[in-house]
């Protein structure tokens, strides 16, 4: 349960940093819960028993009884430690240990109490901590001449298959021929018995089997092998961190709680009997090192640590053998095992790296001893070029040279030999403990030495064991500890010590007193001592715990903190303002950089936000209601929501416009505005830029369209649009000229098109015809000029034009106008004069008549000049008339055909009787409307015209009527009389233009009747067969006829 | 003033201006045969002996056609274009006689090859001094070919 919920906080950590608080609460939770668990220790009921499996034959770790039961020391502290945790273990047993190791990786078990932990390894397995630490040796026959590991090259080594050692040597690179082995117990026998030329192995193994199988002709050599530490520890399958967590405190409480040391005690002392066929521990000590530990005149360890040790071994009931010897030979039995423990070795970070240390029982002060006579040193300096004495393997040896001086030292086997020599005047000084070295002078009448007063170097005083035995160091230490609490080791050191101490004796005095007073509340606390043990391990095991569970914590925090920090840096450095709003209590727990310098307020709530960013009630409202929408949305789908845009008001006033993204992750809602007020402000721009310029092309008469390179077009204004025949500009896109109502002149346009776009120069002022929608050709006048791009290549073509087909209309009717004027002054100026020049000039000779009295002559000229006064006055109210047809003078009246038609037979009645002209009206019913008289004069022209020129008609007949042409009614005014040629149709309706000098007229009555008929917006023309053929007049009234339908209609 | 009078060809469709024509040459004593057709058709008649005047005793061939621009049935300015591109007809003088000043008549009749062009004037005075210088410089010095080189006559 408590990995569980472990393994998923710390999921929910890394996928949510940000809640970290959060996820550390539930993480914390789930410890206190799972402590509580432990300290029931009552198995739980229903948890299936862990699966392990032993190794048959690893003394005294992981052996198989003959019964076929795991036992041995590892098997029965994972026992205990799952215990501990209330879990319970069974062990499979059997398989050798290759195999084992597959069955741990496959899983088909999920513990294995003794794996040494190794690179190798950790990619396979999770490992707990390790609960021993041992070293590993060299097995040789006696006689060869390997001594360390850089002797094993090119040696065959033999090994455990898939042992540590084997992946020691193959790491370590040594160049030895590893042999892998099935056991090592073969490996050993096979070494012993000829084969192979060395064994690697832990050491303790090394010796069981050797003893185990009679193995007298091999030797352990060599230091132990540093880089083949066996740090054992119980391994579960990678990633099986439940378990992994539930024995890591289970390991704890045992080896917490004394299971540890007991079982230890079991397994390795066995051991030990059968390896050393020794049954005590052997403490060591320098055998003359008073007042600490020297041998008595009976040749019996004494002194202060002798003391100690026997007080530590009574408290914890250890069987010691204290064996004191030369320091240099008790150091040397320390390496190679004959000496378990010694209890006087002063402490040192060297040191450290072979020994372990308990907790000092004594600082020791060394000094320097002169000779009288000598200046007393003040410090090390001042033994700079001396000879100085020092006892050998001694930790001021270390020291001196250490700092320097180990030229100048002369080792001793003691420092009371050291002393003699310099009290006997050889050397200059001597570095020894103080202590000692006052016992020695003071002993020995030395008087003429002088012990310096200020010390040079204070030691720490501790019991040591070679690593691996660090066991027997944590039983020592507790002893010591429960010396020190009973106040004995105070009495032991004011024995041995006090003497040597400054003020001893007036502090013994003093302790005398105390004891006194003090006797019933020591006793008292004793008890209390002895009560609270139980409860000081009580508080061991959760200190442990807890120490572990808050390690893990701090580095899973710190972790956090790491990426918490980096993520908050990540968000600060975007460009894009974000805020992360804690949505327990709508706190703002962050603001980035980019947000605080965009809107310019650090709100810390929600609320606050609202207030600053969205002053205006109303729009707050709005916007608050919108966004709870919004979060409800982003809450139920899970992703980022777009919630919309917004008009935030910043600080400095001015108002963003901001699109907004909701998401949570877990409690906490990350809000990011994207900042569009700049793009929406260029869109809005390039919008009204677009619609000036889309209303310019709209807004003017010229047509303007556009067109790919392809001669596609992408686009037209309006009235293009509309002269295409088509509703929407945008209709045009896509289209090409084939397929608009100008199909016939899409080769032509095309050409220019291309013309232009190849050339890339504009065409100007193309006129060209264009056939509409409806049929109508119009006349255009175009110009097309290149559509460049923004690089200044060509894209296309644009192209505008003007409809100019009613100017071009109107240049042909003003031409024709200029004709009309030409031919009129034309025909003034020669019709006018030629009765003028006829005029004068028979007045002139009437003049010269008159002088010769020729009275004959008179009467003609006189003639003369009449006729041509008389033709004079005609034309002058002819040419009156054919003004004033120009003119509408008379109100515009409804007038029925027939009506018109029965006037003007009035007034040609004469002609019709004398040349005996049948007359015909069709559709009399027809009504005009317009200018009665002036309509009448039409017909009236054409009916008299018609009766001048019947020729020698015998039937003259005259049909007058309407026709219908397509949209159009067309007048007519038929004869069947002398007609007109073809070469003579054209001018038939000029002024003054006479067919025939013998009819009567002017010449002026057909440009009357084509002056009024184009008033009335219409045409006149004339058909004829030939001469003698007829003829028809033709004419179209579309003013008169125009508004007689509309009036019609009303 | 050798042989046979010279005939003037009048082609003229104003009565009144006709006679100016005829009593001008009568005062002057234009010793010469005035002959007058009123319109184009009876002037194109004339010059190829067709219609009334196909006998060549009574319709001799003109030494010189005084012609109207304005004129009924054929336009002047055609009779002209007739006479010029005529072969047989081309050597005849022919001399304009209008009321019309129009330069557009002028360039018609000269690109036609009319030999002159006289604009009648309003004067009296003008008007029979013209047609007295008319009758000295066409009757009197001007001299032409006696006879029209004739197709296949050599």
């Amino acid at each position: 349960m408590t990995g569980n919920n472990h393994s998923h906080a710390e999921a929910c950590l890394a996928r949510f940093p940000f809640v970290s608080a959060a996820a550390v609460a539930v993480f914390f939770g789930a410890f206190t819960l799972g402590l509580e668990a432990e300290l029931a220790t009552v198995p739980q009921p229903g948890v299936a028993p862990v699966l392990s499996g032993c190794e048959p034959d690893y003394l005294p770790y992981c052996i198989v009884t003959p019964d076929q039961q795991a036992d041995g020391f590892s098997v029965e502290l994972l026992r205990a430690a799952l215990q501990a945790v209330g879990r319970e273990v069974v062990f499979r047993t059997g398989p050798a240990w290759p195999a084992l190791k597959q069955d741990l990786a496959d899983g088909r078990l999920q513990v294995l109490p003794l794996v040494g932990r190794t690179p190798e390894r950790e990619a396979l397995f999770d490992f707990t901590f390790p609960y021993l630490t041992m070293h590993g040796t060299i097995v040789v026959r006696e006689g060869t001449n390997i001594l360390v590991p850089a002797d094993l090259k090119a040696r065959q080594v033999a090994v455990l298959q898939g042992d540590n050692a084997e992946e020691y040597l193959r790491r370590a690179n040594l160049g030895a021929l590893v042999v892998p082995r099935p056991s090592f117990e073969t490996a050993l026998r096979e070494l012993s018995g000829g084969q192979h030329e060395a064994v690697v192995i832990q050491k303790l193994l090394a010796l069981q089997l050797m003893q185990k199988a009679g193995l007298t002709n091999l030797v352990l050599v060599g230091p132990p092998i540093k880089d083949f530490t066996q740090s054992f520890c119980f391994a579960v399958r990678q990633g099986d961190s439940e378990l992994l967590a539930a024995l890591n405190e289970g390991l704890a409480i045992v080896m917490a709680d004394g299971t540890y040391r007991a079982l230890h005690t079991k397994w390795f002392s066995a051991l030990e009997a059968l390896g050393r066929t020794k049954s005590r521990i052997v403490v060591g000590g320098d055998s003359n090192y008073p007042p600490y530990e020297f041998l008595d005149r009976n040749g019996q360890p004494a002194g202060f640590n002798v003391a100690i040790t026997r007080a530590i071994a009574r408290q914890m009931g250890l069987p010691i053998e204290i064996r004191l010897g030369t320091w240099s030979s008790i150091r040397k039995g320390l390496g190679s095992g004959d000496i378990d423990m010694v209890q006087g070795m002063f402490y040192s970070v060297e040191r450290e790296r072979e020994f372990t240390f308990s907790p000092p029982h004594a600082i020791i002060q060394h000094s320097i001893v002169v000779r009288t006579g000598t200046p007393v040193p003040v410090d090390m300096k001042d033994l700079a070029g001396k000879s100085v004495l020092v006892m050998a393997g001694d930790i001021m040896e270390d020291l001196a040279k250490a700092q320097g001086y180990g030229g100048q030292l002369v080792a001793v086997p003691t420092q009371q030999e050291a002393l003699r020599l310099l009290a006997a005047g050889q050397h200059d000084g001597a570095l020894v403990a103080k202590v000692p070295a006052l016992y020695w002078i003071a002993k020995n009448g030395w008087r003429n030495l002088r012990v310096s007063e200020l010390p040079v170097a204070s030691a720490e005083y501790c019991y040591a064991v070679l690593h691996g035995n660090d066991g027997l160091l944590s039983q020592v230490s507790e002893g010591l500890a429960a010396l020190k609490a009973s106040g004995e080791f105070r009495r032991i050191q004011n024995e041995w010590l006090g003497p040597y101490e400054g003020t001893g004796m007036h502090r013994r005095t003093v302790v005398k007193y105390l004891l006194v007073m003090l006797v019933p509340l020591l006793a008292l606390l004793t008890a209390a001592f002895l009560w609270s043990r139980s409860l000081q391990r009580q508080v061991a095991i959760r200190t442990q715990t807890l120490q572990q569970e808050v390690a893990v914590r701090h580095s899973a925090e710190a972790a956090l903190r790491v990426k918490e920090a980096e993520l908050l840096a990540v968000l600060d450095a975007t460009p894009f303002p974000v805020a992360l709003v804690d949505l327990e209590d709508d706190n703002i727990k962050f603001w980035s950089r980019s947000a605080l310098s965009l809107f310019g307020h650090s709100a810390h709530t929600a609320a606050e936000w609202y207030q600053l960013a969205y002053p205006d009630p109303d729009y707050r409202r709005e916007v608050i209601t919108l966004w709870k929408q919004v979060l409800e949305k982003a809450r139920l789908s899970g992703q980022p929501v777009n919630a919309g845009e917004y008009r935030v008001t910043c600080r400095d006033g001015s108002v963003r416009l901001c699109e907004l993204y909701a998401t949570f992750l877990a409690d906490t809602l990350i809000v990011t505005f994207n900042d569009i007020t700049t793009r929406k402000q260029a869109e809005a721009a390039l919008r009204d830029s677009h619609q000036l310029i889309q209303g310019i092309v709209n807004a003017i008469p010229v047509r303007v369209f556009w067109k790919d390179k392809n001669l596609v077009y992408l686009g037209c204004n309006t009235v293009f649009a509309h002269d295409a025949g088509l509703a929407d500009p945008q209709d045009i896109i896509g289209k090409d000229d084939f397929q608009m109502g100008w199909r016939e002149q899409a080769e032509l346009y095309r050409a220019d098109d291309r013309q232009v776009i190849e050339s890339g120069s504009a065409k100007l002022l193309i006129e060209e015809p264009q056939t509409t929608p409806s049929g109508n050709t119009i006349t255009l006048l175009t110009s097309k000029i290149p559509l460049r791009n923004g690089q200044g290549g060509i894209d296309g073509m644009i192209g505008v034009y003007l409809d100019i087909t009613e100017r071009k209309q109107m240049e042909a009717a003003l031409w024709a106008k200029n004709k009309e004027l030409e031919q009129f002054t034309y025909a003034v100026s020669h019709d006018l004069r030629s009765p003028l020049v006829t005029i004068q000039t028979f007045l002139g000779y009437l003049e010269e008549d008159i002088r010769d009295q020729a009275a004959t002559n008179m009467a003609k000229d006189l003639a003369h000049i009449h006729a041509a006064a008389d033709k004079m006055g005609r034309l002058l109210e002819e040419l009156l008339k054919l003004s004033r047809a120009g003119h509408q003078t008379n109100t515009p009246e409804d007038v029925a055909l027939s009506v018109i038609v029965n006037e003007v037979l009035a007034l040609v009645a004469g002609q019709i009787s004398q040349r005996g002209v049948q007359v015909v009206v069709a559709e009399p019913a027809a009504v005009l409307h317009g200018d009665r008289a002036r309509l009448v004069a039409v017909f009236q022209n054409l009916v008299d015209n018609a009766c001048k020129f019947m020729g020698d008609q015998k039937e003259p007949r005259l049909e007058i009527g309407v026709e219908q042409h397509k949209a159009e009614k067309v007048f007519f005014v038929r004869d069947n009389g002398s007609g007109i040629a073809p070469g003579q149709v054209e001018n038939l309706f000029g002024l003054f233009v006479r067919l025939n000098p013998q009819v009567e007229g002017a010449g002026i009555g057909l440009a009357i009747v084509k002056r009024i008929v184009e008033v009335y917006g219409g045409r006149i023309w004339v058909e004829s067969k030939g001469a003698g053929q007829g003829a028809c007049f033709y004419f179209t009234l579309p003013g008169a006829v125009k508004q007689l339908q509309e009036g019609e209609k009303s | 003033m050798n042989g046979e009078p010279i005939v003037i060809l009048l082609v003229e469709d104003d009565l009144a201006h006709a006679e100016i024509v005829r009593r001008n040459f009568e005062i002057c004593r234009v010793a010469n045969r005035l002959i007058h057709v009123t319109d184009g058709q009876a002037a194109l008649d004339y010059v190829n002996r067709q219609g009334d005047y196909s006998d060549p005793a009574k319709s001799p061939r003109p030494g010189v056609i005084l012609l109207d621009l304005r004129l009924p049935k054929v336009d002047g300015l055609e009779v002209l274009q007739n006479i010029k591109t005529d072969l047989k007809l081309s050597s005849i003088p022919v001399v304009i006689l209008t009321t019309s000043k129009a330069e557009i008549d002028k360039v018609k009749a000269y690109a036609l090859h009319a030999n002159s062009y006289l604009v009648k004037p309003v004067d009296f005075t003008q008007f029979t001094q013209l047609l007295e210088t008319f009758g000295y410089y066409w009757l009197a010095w001007n001299r032409a070919p006696h006879e029209p080189p004739t197709p296949g006559s050599r």
